[in-house]
């Protein structure tokens, strides 16, 4: 019996799905911070690099998505051809290896989220005692952080819960599900934050936030740590070289303009996170004693700032729980927003090997449960796999501009992304672009491993490989050469399940 | 604010959201041409 193909309805629900994806945990903690530390200098080299890596990344990928639609390893693997089914193999194992943690920190959102709930109701019904607790007592947020963040029951429930209400919502298919829980997430959480930056600005010391935003101090420019910031941050924002995007596209009619799309999707990405930044950095300004304390804060880490010192900075103000509710309530929805396509990336390469949408979805919950659960349970897990994932990425990137570049960047262009798009790049961007991200990736990945996080990056004192370590090169090779030996020696296996097929 | 700010915020400004209603309004302007009139059917 003929049935419908799922797919997005139109446009719109593709650039919900891209916005929805791109804006994540991310753009609330980690690019305000960043942002924050270099200036306007760095907002122009990010802008620069959305250009020159994510966007051609992007439009790759929702092209290849689109035009076999297959998910990650059959997309991929139909490129590729047999030889190299490995790299798609590479690059979904990669990406799963981020959506096992990334529950975890979905399920601290809805924790930091109920937290929030309870201090507005006794604020506004109760005592109000929990409120001035959180704004007086600086070790009750470090406390309820470092309960949280390390073998905490609460956490683990919090974390099932979220991994549960992700495949309910992909169960029910990419239209009904994906594409109408993002029509109210993405418009909501885009209200909250101008919400947030309003009230910020309002404040006494609120626009000095936006004055440490946007000054463009020139000489940053000859600083090589903000340009690798710079392309890092829009690398990972965006999720460019995820393949979320080849997930995506496999849902997307055959009429979709790859190039509009992409594009409409990626600077609405920058546009939460600059809108991100002009809500955080205000606040932190205003509820400083002195602009020092404010950049001490930044200057503290993404965590610290998120978990830490917004809500202890929030509860200080009046109306702060109203704010601190608005403010995690919109962390929520951006972390479960870009949870959903890491997750329907599973869902997708099982039902190419066959297994029902609902079946397939059960399938993802139990691996997202059971693989989560280390990095739920312990922090210095959790930062090793954001550490050895969150490179991989960039390794992902590189391997997908490979297979652009063996396919021919031209070729490519006229026969994946012009086929359908109104709105057309000239064909020596593309070619350049897709040729420096090759060379850029490698580069980045040097940089990245050289910048010695860790005391011993491949052997510890004793001669041993320091593959325990948190932030150790070891570590990030292991894990890497697990993946590839599983894609290289399956290779067959893969090409006969996920592309032939 | 000082002045080199407020240049600073108005071309970040103009760069990304300006960008980003370039692209929107484009997409507005494009109609729906991509509205899936005649749902494709499969067979599997």
């Amino acid at each position: 019996m003929a049935k419908k193909v799922d797919e997005f309805s139109n446009r719109w629900g593709i650039v919900l799905a891209s916005l929805g994806m791109a804006i994540g945990a991310g753009n609330l903690w980690r690019f305000p911070r960043i942002a924050g530390e270099y200036g306007g200098a760095f907002i122009i080299l990010w802008m620069f690099f959305l250009l020159v890596w994510s966007i051609p990344l992007l439009m790759a990928e929702l092209a290849i998505g689109k035009h076999f639609k297959k998910g990650t390893i059959g997309s991929l693997g139909s490129i590729s051809g047999k030889k190299f089914t490995w790299l798609g193999v590479f690059v979904t194992l990669c990406t799963l290896g981020i959506a096992f943690y990334y529950s975890v920190v979905t399920g601290w959102s809805l924790r930091y989220f109920i937290l929030n709930t309870h201090n507005l109701v006794d604020y506004l019904v109760g005592s109000g005692t929990m409120n001035t607790k959180i704004g007086s007592d600086h070790a009750y947020m470090q406390s309820f952080w470092s309960s949280i963040s390390n073998a905490n029951w609460e956490t683990l429930l919090c974390y099932i819960v979220t991994v549960f209400l992700a495949i309910w919502v992909l169960s029910k298919g990419v239209k009904e599900g994906l594409e109408k829980v993002n029509k109210i997430l993405i418009p909501t959480l885009f209200i909250l934050l101008m919400v947030v930056s309003a009230f910020a600005l309002q404040m006494p010391g609120g626009w000095q936030g936006l004055e440490y935003l946007f000054t463009i101090d020139f000489n940053h420019f000859s600083n090589p740590t903000i340009w690798v910031e710079a392309i890092s941050d829009s690398a990972w924002s965006t999720g460019a070289g995820w393949g979320l995007m080849i997930t995506i596209g496999s849902f997307s009619n055959k009429r979709e303009d790859v190039t509009l799309n992409t594009f409409l999707g990626a600077f609405g990405n920058n546009t939460a996170a600059l809108l991100a930044a002009m809500a955080i950095l205000p606040a932190v300004f205003a509820m400083a004693a002195t602009p020092h304390e404010a950049t001490e804060y930044l200057e503290s880490g993404s965590q610290a700032l998120t978990f830490t010192i917004i809500p202890q900075l929030f509860a200080n103000m009046p109306g702060g729980p109203f704010l601190s509710f608005i403010f995690f309530g919109a962390f929520l929805m951006a972390a479960f927003s870009s949870l959903l396509p890491m997750i329907q990336l599973l869902i997708k390469n099982l039902t190419d090997y066959k297994l029902s949408r609902k079946k397939a979805a059960f399938v993802a919950g139990t691996c997202c449960i059971l693989f989560g659960l280390p990095s739920a349970y312990s922090i210095d897990f959790f930062s090793n796999q954001d550490w050895v994932w969150g490179l991989g990425l960039i390794v992902s990137g590189i391997f997908i501009a490979f297979l652009v570049m063996r396919y021919g960047v031209t070729k490519f262009k006229k026969d994946f992304i012009d086929e359908s798009s109104d709105f057309k790049m000239p064909h020596w961007y593309f070619r350049l672009m897709i040729n420096s991200i090759f060379f850029l990736g490698l580069f980045l990945v040097y940089w990245w491993m050289s910048q010695g996080y860790s005391e011993y990056p491949w052997f510890d004192a004793d001669g041993n490989w320091n593959v325990i370590d948190i932030y150790s090169n070891a570590s990030i090779v292991t894990q890497w050469g697990i993946i590839l030996l599983i894609g290289i020696v399956f290779n067959g296996w893969f090409y006969k399940k996920f592309v032939k097929k | 604010m000082s002045n080199e700010a407020i240049i600073g915020m108005v071309f970040c400004l103009m760069l990304t959201v300006g960008g980003f209603l370039f692209f929107l309004v484009k997409a507005i302007r494009s109609g729906k041409p991509d509205k899936n009139k005649d749902p494709s059917v499969d067979t599997d």
